[in-house]
């Protein structure tokens, strides 16, 4: 269900995609070092961007050093770790252990529970001060699953929720951030599960499985106006909050998220390509 | 309390229409959302709370003198209003969705606060109606209009941001120029 919320290189200064490898780097090397090597399979784009947010806001110091890393061995990577790469990291695991757990619930199929077994080890490192938000990301996802059972056809109900758990996931602290980043949050989750609910129809219907879309199967021109509508009203509420956060550092990153990677996934999906960029 | 009228700036014998638009003005003003991260927060807050007070005994009066000819579901959609102005949107939607008679301003208010709480489908489909119900209505159409807009505005911006000014378009926009000032008697580019 991840990794919509990407960069687009293309249009970055080098140093600014430079500085994105150097945050997604050190989320990665965070992962290995405090829990596991297994943890880092979940490495996830979307905590990467609210790990650059976050940076930028509270203009955390950053500890930069240059390592090899085994996916790229021959050259050495900028690698940049803040007190916020430690909540990126906890939230990356919260978000991957209820994703298996979703999965198992679902498809109850051996890998699954193979990957949720080992996961769980992981998922137990993760600090008590975020027992709190894990336990309101599994309450919501309950009601999701709960509404998907009654093959519930309401995009904007079953969204809302998924837009509530990254809500949780976007506030950092209590300060007067939060509401904004709250909103940014739950409006990012809002693009995630409608784009991903759009790419699934086809193989959700094959496979006679739930997709808030199902009612539109043979429709789909009336389906892609609804949902080229639903993700410009979205991404405009994200602009207009980040807007609101008068940032400073890394807004060359953010605003090639914002105008250029969430909008071109969108795009491509809405034309029926995927080209996937797989590896920054 | 404050003299109601004085509060929301209208003459004693202002009619209805008068005294709403000068609240709704007023409102939009000292909303709490829009000075919520300013020093002037507290004062917007209280001054906000002050305008609906006047509203609220103001319209009150209309209707024990019996001027005003709202029935009860035009009662419920002040009271709407008011939640909405306060920023309490789950109730003001949970008034709406118990009542039955569905006006153009009563599919105008559940549209809004569905936007505001993020159900953008049904919201953007409750505002159409409303601006279909009522073309001249110039609230409806503004926020239906504000819907389109925003969406305008993001696409318009990632196409900026995504090399939508090459070489090319330079050169026409300053051969125009050129063309424009030379129709005025002037000269932007000398060798052509």
């Amino acid at each position: 269900m991840f990794g919509y919320v990407r960069i687009n290189k293309m249009e970055l200064k080098m140093k600014e995609y430079y500085k994105y490898r150097g945050y997604y780097c050190g989320l990665c090397k965070y992962l290995k070092e405090n829990f596991g090597e297994i943890s880092r399979l979940s490495l996830n784009y979307d905590v990467t961007f609210l790990i650059i947010l976050l940076s930028s806001i509270y203009k955390s110091k950053n500890s930069i050093t240059k390592e090899r890393c085994i996916v790229k061995p021959a050259s050495k990577n900028l690698r940049i770790v803040n007190e916020i790469t430690e909540y990126g990291a906890n939230m990356n695991i919260i978000l991957t252990h209820n994703k298996l757990k979703d999965n198992v619930d679902d498809d109850k199929r051996i890998k699954d529970y193979l990957f949720y077994y080992i996961h769980s080890h992981v998922y137990n490192k993760t600090d008590s001060t975020y027992k709190q938000k894990s336990e309101f990301i599994q309450s919501k996802l309950k009601e999701l699953y709960e509404l998907e059972k009654n093959n519930t056809m309401c995009i904007d109900k079953t969204s809302n929720i998924f837009g509530d758990i990254m809500r949780e996931v976007f506030r950092y602290k209590e300060d007067e951030y939060t509401h904004i980043l709250g909103n940014i949050g739950f409006n990012i989750g809002k693009y995630i599960y409608i784009l991903d609910a759009y790419e699934d129809l086809d193989e959700d219907s094959k496979k006679g499985r739930y997709n808030p879309f199902m009612n539109y199967i043979d429709n789909k021109e009336e389906l892609k106006n609804k949902v080229e509508n639903l993700i410009l009203i979205i991404l405009s509420f994200i602009e207009e909050d980040i807007n609101k956060l008068e940032l400073s550092e890394n807004i060359g990153i953010v605003e090639n998220i914002i105008y250029s990677g969430m909008y071109l996934r969108f795009i491509n999906i809405m034309k029926g390509r995927d080209n996937d960029e797989k590896s920054i | 309390m404050r003299n109601p009228y004085e509060v929301l700036g209208v003459n004693k014998n202002a009619s209805k229409e008068e005294v709403k638009r000068a609240y709704r003005d007023l409102a939009k003003k000292y909303h709490p959302d829009k000075h919520m991260n300013n020093p002037l927060s507290e004062l917007a807050q209280e001054k906000f709370k002050e305008i609906n007070e006047a509203y609220d005994s103001i319209m009150k009066g209309y209707e024990n003198s019996g001027s005003g000819q709202y029935n009860n579901t035009g009662n419920n959609l002040y009271e709407v209003r008011d939640y909405i102005n306060r920023g309490d949107f789950s109730t003001a939607r949970n008034i709406l969705s118990n009542m039955n008679n569905r006006s153009s301003e009563w599919y105008y208010l559940m549209g809004l606060t569905s936007m505001r709480l993020g159900l953008y489908d049904e919201g953007a489909d409750f505002i159409k109606r409303a601006h279909f119900m009522e073309p001249n209505n110039r609230e409806y159409k503004m926020a239906h209009d504000n819907i389109i807009n925003r969406q305008r505005a993001y696409s318009s911006r990632t196409r900026e941001y995504n090399g939508g000014t090459d070489m090319c378009n330079v050169c026409t926009t300053l051969y125009c120029a050129d063309c424009c000032c030379e129709c005025c008697g002037g000269d932007l580019i000398a060798c052509c």
